[in-house]
């Protein structure tokens, strides 16, 4: 209910409640984006994703949740930049355009480990459905429901996706990492 | 422990962190992105509200009134000095005034338009394809739409007594000639909206009234008023100008269609006002106090407010109830001077409805020691100065 809100208050103009919404969601989304894409890429989309959010706050109504809201749009940021690196091998200056407004800090805004460099590898391995599936699950705590929901499947599939994902990951990183 | 599950419990352990500084890099970036973003008030674009449903043509009455009653009161509040005499001396001998009202800050608040004549207005808000003819004296508005060629009659009942614009105007000035508390300051001259200007700062009760005047003709150029709930800015002032009666007329145009309501503005005492907060909160998801009441927030959520009534799904009836009560307190609020002393305090943000352990507003009613406060539970209580929240 807070994020009811937490909307409310941010249509009128409210910077606390902008505040409130970035800082709750932000490492959540950054944390999918980098399951999804590589990290360059993750934090293109998450702040694409969170300056979107701000333009179209006046006519957004939320329908279910906003952890959902903004968890879709790192997901179809994230395909959409797969269709794009599947057209061509390296990234382009059309995917530049494609993320309109690309974060261009100086410094890195996702700090990880060597494990989770490992993991990134090994999820980069999975179909995009099965990535998808674990990502959003593991990374992002969507249920199944709400990932069948965005992958426009049944919950069975969405379930089945995602165990295979996990079984795939644990061939890959069997003997690499400490489990 | 399963392999699977081992993996699973591997990735949610393993995690990544932001860095602070970029954190806060892109939410300056955000906050940046979302004032250039603001829009005009929404509630003032009549025309957007007025075609959609009954009660949002009420909301529009509502913010009619509202601007209506900013832009007297204001006015009223104008007063007295040496130099200062010669500054306000057109506000007190004009017959007509035309001038560019922004409610709020510049360039964020809406523009509207107004030309006074005697106890009429006849307003135009920016943006849009309506003109507003708001007569003072018989409490009615009316609100020509060119787009759908439609007419709109609003019968304010007992909208508080504003017999005469200019007469108010000069009893007002009169009045705080007298008030020990009045004071005038002289700013020097400075280019004020591309014309060399002298300027005065007024204060009297908590009010600071600026005004810049033309160095030469000593003619307002451009008044701000500040006040602790409400901020609103002047300008482009031009003084007996020929304003043809038929601009305040309130006959129907030939080929308009009419419509008519009526909103009835009695009382808007304690209770009204508490009523209107009950209601407020009753709308807002999680029955919390909105974040602000104050006019410049009505006015600028009025869309908002209006969609959050019709979606209670209630009567029509109920729903034009709603809207009365919504605008008999912000009534109380901008009257408040006829109901208390100095300014009031909101501190409703987040509180819930039915929370007595929380004020959420306080005032000094007129003439008295004690202040009222208002609880989340909508219980008042009598309190001493000193133990104020």
């Amino acid at each position: 209910m807070e994020d009811r809100i937490l909307v409310w208050k941010l249509k009128g103009g409210s910077k606390a409640a902008l505040s409130r919404i970035y800082e709750k969601y932000r490492d959540c989304l950054l944390r999918i984006a980098c399951g999804l894409v590589q990290q360059s890429a993750a934090e293109d989309i998450v702040h694409d994703v969170f300056i979107s959010f701000v333009r179209n706050r006046e006519s957004f109504e939320l329908k279910s949740s906003l952890k959902n809201y903004l968890a879709t749009g790192v997901v179809n940021r994230a395909r959409s930049y797969y269709r794009k690196k599947d057209r061509n091998t390296t990234i382009d200056n059309e995917q530049t355009e494609q993320i309109s407004s690309d974060y261009k800090g100086p410094e890195q805004w996702i700090i990880h480990n060597e494990q989770t460099k490992l993991l990134n590898e090994a999820l980069e391995k999975l179909s995009t459905e099965q990535r998808e599936a674990v990502v959003l699950h593991t990374k992002g705590q969507l249920k199944f429901r709400q990932i069948a929901r965005l992958q426009d499947v049944t919950i069975k599939t969405a379930q089945s996706r995602y165990r295979y994902g996990i079984d795939k990951l644990r061939t890959l990183l069997d003997g690499k990492v400490t489990l | 422990m399963r392999p699977t599950e081992k993996i699973e419990k591997f990735l949610i352990k393993n995690s990544i962190s932001s860095n602070p500084k970029v954190n806060k890099a892109v939410l300056n970036e955000l906050i940046e992105e979302m004032e250039k973003t603001q829009q005009a008030p929404e509630s003032l674009n009549i025309g957007r509200i007025i075609m959609r449903s009954k009660i949002s043509q009420l909301a529009a009455a509502a913010v009619i009134i509202i601007a209506a009653v900013i832009g007297t009161s204001y006015f009223l509040r104008t007063s007295n000095g040496i130099a200062w005499a010669d500054v306000i001396k057109p506000i007190f001998t004009a017959e007509t005034v035309k001038y560019d009202m922004i409610i709020g800050q510049e360039g964020s608040g809406a523009a509207i338009t107004d030309m006074v004549k005697g106890s009429k207005i006849r307003r135009n808000v920016e943006g849009t394809n309506q003109a507003s003819i708001i007569d003072l004296e018989s409490s009615k508005v009316m609100v020509l739409d060119e787009g759908t060629k439609t007419v709109f009659y609003i019968d304010l009942k007992n909208l508080p007594s504003i017999p005469n614009y200019t007469e108010h105007l000069k009893n007002l000035i009169t009045k705080l000639e007298n008030s020990p508390e009045f004071e005038v300051k002289k700013l020097g001259e400075q280019i004020i909206d591309g014309k060399k200007a002298v300027g005065f700062v007024a204060t009297c009760e908590g009010i600071e009234v600026t005004i810049w005047a033309d160095v030469k003709t000593a003619i307002p150029i451009r008044i701000e008023q500040k006040e602790p709930n409400l901020n609103v800015i002047c300008k482009n002032y031009q003084f007996d100008i020929e304003m043809d009666d038929s601009l305040f007329s309130m006959e129907i145009p030939q080929g308009y269609k009419e419509q008519t309501m009526s909103l009835d503005l009695t009382g808007s005492t304690e209770e009204d006002f508490i009523a209107g907060l009950r209601m407020f909160a009753e709308i807002l998801p999680d029955k919390q106090f909105p974040p602000d009441i104050s006019i410049e927030y009505i006015a600028k959520n009025a869309v908002q407010i209006g969609t959050l009534i019709e979606k209670t799904g209630l009567s029509e009836d109920k729903q034009m109830e709603m809207g009365e009560k919504l605008s008999k307190m912000v009534m109380f609020i901008r009257f408040f001077n006829v109901h208390g002393e100095g300014q009031w305090y909101y501190a409703g943000d987040g509180v819930k409805l039915g929370d007595a352990s929380k004020a959420i507003f306080w005032y000094q009613p007129k003439d008295s020691e004690i202040w009222r406060v208002i609880y989340g539970d909508l219980s008042v209580k009598d309190v001493n100065e000193e133990d104020l929240p």
